[in-house]
């Protein structure tokens, strides 16, 4: 039975996605465990069961006896408002039960547009979105993802943050729940008691001083428990990690609704703008032999039709043909088709991608990411306009017809000429099909120019730099547009997204008054176009006496306190800034496969740095 | 060989819609190893051929599809497997061969029986039960692709009965007319019903329709 009755999911757009009872969904006795998690993700359905790290740290949970995980997802605003009016709360689908006696909320953080969407469901849970007033009985609310690497946004809302890899930290951390609600102690016990575990960041246990000028003065722990810096967790062996055999398969359309199977942490490239180059090193990957294995259980077990191979960079697994061979040997009888997205110019194989499109073909993207040499360079994207040119005409010549193009625009160091390199270099692209074409009847060639606004962000060698304004990235646009061959399709991202993401991303404390003031007026769904409204933004900014200005167009000084400098991810400031000097100076750093740079990372002892890429 | 199954969709699954129940049973029949036929071509599809949809929210006891196998396979072990591998809230309830020559199965199929519930007044049910056998006009207005049209819907109501404390409606349905459940079910009762669920208990062919 479902918790919301039926007159009112009859009247909601899609109303399969609040039910569960999908295939493979996990459903347990509650009087027979001991800790009940809430896997959240802050947006809908849809979304949140398009994601890998939901499904993987799910059926991850439900292994352990002792505990029932379910999943929990923001309603649609036509269901919330239903469910405000007449006092249904947030609740788990798999029971259909109210989240808000739970023993945890775990929210995954994927992006920063989420943030008051994870404020409206903790209130919609019937809790107070301040972890001060929670009190004891309340369930602790708990976050991780890659988003959660600078957690200061968040630090009013959140209890505990798990930084880093979660496969084992979360494991220890429900152990050390269990013992705490054994002993019925107070809250504030299981806050420093977890807080011992390497990888755990308990914001409370913080304080911060802010210089004149809005800088960081400093920031200290307040109680002995609280580390600085709290360091990342990387997993004992990736090869033997956990990694789900089975997946729940929604009824519905998810934007991805397929067997993921992430065959390799990490990326070896250190492009200069990825954040997660950074935070996920050092490369590791899975052995052909797990992968095959996990493919055929999953096949089995969910009957899905398509197997995705994911990573930062699938194309730079050491023996991608290798792995593509054996897995189409065995399911392309069974109708079960790969896919593996590539989105490098250079190790891009036509052979290995005729293979792999042989069930279906769809189209091709290549993400040369800047328009000329020049800017490339500053970027560290290893790639050149020749091996573009080169690998768009052996897909031409091998019959496709759609190709897509990725660019970022207003990157650090960028002019005009920079910003017109982009139409150039797709112009380019499109000659090259005709000439491939020459004469002869073609399909006309659908190329699309895809171009999203650069976002300086932590952990990166750009943490430092400012981003441009709403305005600057409308002109550049317009300048692309304007420019761009009108056979070439343009699709672009919305400024006032770029601009927030840049200001939230690299956030200290004080935003979370922004966001706070942000909900309180409504605010909620800002990854959705229709809903963001940059107003409300830059209203709550001048009522907490903040700007934007000041997170996002000022080139931070080198010796700033960064509001995430208590983090650390492995890679060192030091090499960051290194590389950020490089960057000024359009010098290019080798990848970790050709050369190691000494960014920090062998401290882990693990992967790539150890030449151990299976550990 | 092609066989025709007849199954359930209970609760769990009465809001998925008409496309994510083939998406359903490609995946629940790969699951099931089953040797399910494809079509050829650039895009092939497995070969099955559904029944009529049902509205989004009704549960049913009279689905159909025809799934086409490549090899000879025992119906026992299709029911069972299949049933294995679907989720409860859909269940496999017979099977019967049929041939390329067995016409489609909405082919001959006139009427629907449904059992509906609803915030039924005392005696309302009887009414409508009364209201259903009348022989007068009974004129909505119904909204089609092109617009709304009045039409007279009473040659669509067959029949109808109470049962405990539901009422149990044949309707038309078929590939020539159809008439929703609910609005002939508000329609006889002349006031907007509060439905609690509707139930599709059978597809009847003309000479079954009582
Ligand atoms: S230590 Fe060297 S090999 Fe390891 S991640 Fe850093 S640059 Fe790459």
């Amino acid at each position: 039975m479902s918790y919301i009755p039926d007159d009112i999911l009859l009247s909601v757009e899609k109303p399969s996605r609040y039910t569960g009872g999908e295939w493979n969904e996990v459903i347990k006795d509650k009087n027979e465990i001991d800790i009940r998690v809430g896997f959240c993700f802050a947006d809908i359905y849809d979304i949140g069961m398009s994601h890998l790290g939901l499904k993987l740290l799910y059926h991850m949970l439900n292994e352990r006896k002792d505990t029932w995980c379910e999943r929990v997802f923001a309603p649609w605003p036509d269901l919330e408002e239903k469910m405000r009016a007449e006092g249904y709360k947030l609740y788990a689908l798999e029971s259909q039960e109210p989240v808000e006696n739970f023993d945890m909320l775990m929210f995954t953080l994927q992006y920063e547009m989420a943030f008051t969407n994870i404020l409206n469901m903790i209130d919609l849970a019937g809790l107070p979105v301040y972890s001060k007033d929670r009190t004891e009985g309340m369930p602790f609310i708990i976050a991780g993802g890659g988003v959660a690497n600078n957690p200061e946004p968040l630090a009013d809302f959140v209890d505990v943050f798990n930084i880093g890899e979660g496969e084992e930290v979360l494991n220890e951390i429900l152990d050390c729940y269990k013992e705490w609600k054994k002993a019925k102690k107070p809250r504030i016990e299981f806050l420093k008691e977890v807080s011992k575990i390497e990888g755990v960041y308990v914001p409370a246990f913080y304080r911060t001083e802010y210089n004149e000028d809005g800088t960081i003065k400093s920031f200290e722990p307040t109680e002995p428990e609280a580390k600085n810096p709290v360091k990342k967790r990387v997993v004992e062996s990736y090869d033997k990690c956990y990694f789900p055999e089975k997946f729940v398969v929604p009824y519905g359309n998810v934007v991805h609704d397929r067997i993921m199977i992430e065959v390799m942490r990490g990326c070896s490239h250190g492009c200069r703008f990825c954040q997660a180059g950074f935070i996920y090193r050092p490369v590791r990957e899975r052995s052909i032999d797990t992968i095959v294995n996990l493919a055929d259980k999953l096949v089995k077990s969910t009957g899905y039709e398509e197997i995705s191979l994911l990573s930062l960079s699938t194309c730079d697994y050491t023996d991608i043909a290798g792995l593509a061979d054996r897995l189409l040997d065995k399911f392309e009888e069974k109708r079960v088709s790969l896919s593996i997205p590539s989105s490098r110019v250079d190790a891009f194989t036509l052979g290995l991608a005729e293979r792999v499109s042989k069930v279906r073909k769809s189209g091709l993207t290549f993400a040369p990411e800047a328009g000329t040499q020049r800017m490339r360079d500053i970027i560290n994207k290893g790639v050149n306009e020749e091996d573009l040119l080169k690998s768009a005409r052996l897909a031409f010549e091998g019959g496709w017809n759609n190709v897509k193009l990725y660019f970022m625009l207003g990157l650090p160091y960028e002019t005009d000429e920079d910003v017109l390199g982009i139409p150039a270099l797709a112009k380019k692209v499109l000659d090259e099909y005709y000439d491939v074409y020459a004469n002869r009847k073609c399909r006309r060639p659908e190329i699309t120019v895809s171009v999203s606004t650069f976002v300086p962000k932590p952990f990166t060698p750009f943490q430092w730099c400012e981003q441009i304004t709403t305005e600057e990235i409308k002109r550049r646009q317009q300048l692309i547009k304007t420019n761009l061959d009108k056979r070439i399709r343009f699709s672009w991202h919305n400024p006032e997204t770029s601009v927030l993401e840049g200001t939230l991303s690299r956030g200290d404390r004080r935003i979370g008054q922004v966001i706070y003031n942000v909900w309180k007026d409504g605010g909620k769904f800002d990854a959705w176009d229709e809903y963001l409204s940059y107003e409300r933004w830059e209203k709550a900014f001048a009522d907490a006496g903040l700007t934007m200005e000041f997170y996002n167009q000022r080139e931070r000084r080198e010796n700033e306190i960064l509001p995430w400098d208590h983090i650390s991810v492995g890679v060192t400031k030091r090499f960051f800034r290194c590389e950020f000097e490089k960057a000024k100076r359009g010098e290019l750093t080798k990848g970790c496969l050709e050369k190691c740079s000494a960014c920090g990372m062998t401290s882990y002892g693990k992967g790539v740095c150890v030449n151990d890429i299976q550990n | 060989m092609i066989y025709r199954i007849k199954y359930g969709r209970y609760e769990g699954v009465k809001y998925i819609s008409h496309l994510d129940i083939l998406k359903l049973f490609d995946r629940a029949t790969r699951r099931a190893d089953l040797p399910v036929a494809y079509s050829e071509g650039f895009n092939p599809h497995p070969k099955f051929v559904f029944g009529m949809p049902i509205p989004v929210g009704t549960t049913s006891e009279s689905e159909y599809v025809d799934i086409t196998f490549t090899e000879v396979i025992k119906k026992e072990d299709v029911l069972n497997k299949l049933n294995d591998a679907l989720p409860p809230s859909v269940r496999i309830l017979e099977i019967n061969e049929i041939t390329e020559q067995t016409p489609n199965i909405m082919k001959n199929m006139a009427a629907a029986k449904y059992r509906i519930k609803a915030d039924f007044e005392e005696g309302e049910i009887e009414k409508i039960v009364a209201k259903a056998h009348e022989k007068d006009e009974l004129v909505v207005e119904k909204k089609s692709k092109s617009g709304t049209k009045m039409v007279d819907i009473r040659p669509m109501i067959f029949f109808a009965k109470k049962e405990d404390d539901a009422l149990i409606l044949t309707t038309a349905a078929g590939n020539e007319v159809t008439l929703r459940a609910d609005l002939a079910v508000t329609t006889l009762a002349g006031r907007d019903l509060k439905i609690k669920s509707i139930h599709r208990l059978a597809l009847l062919t003309k000479d079954e329709i009582k």
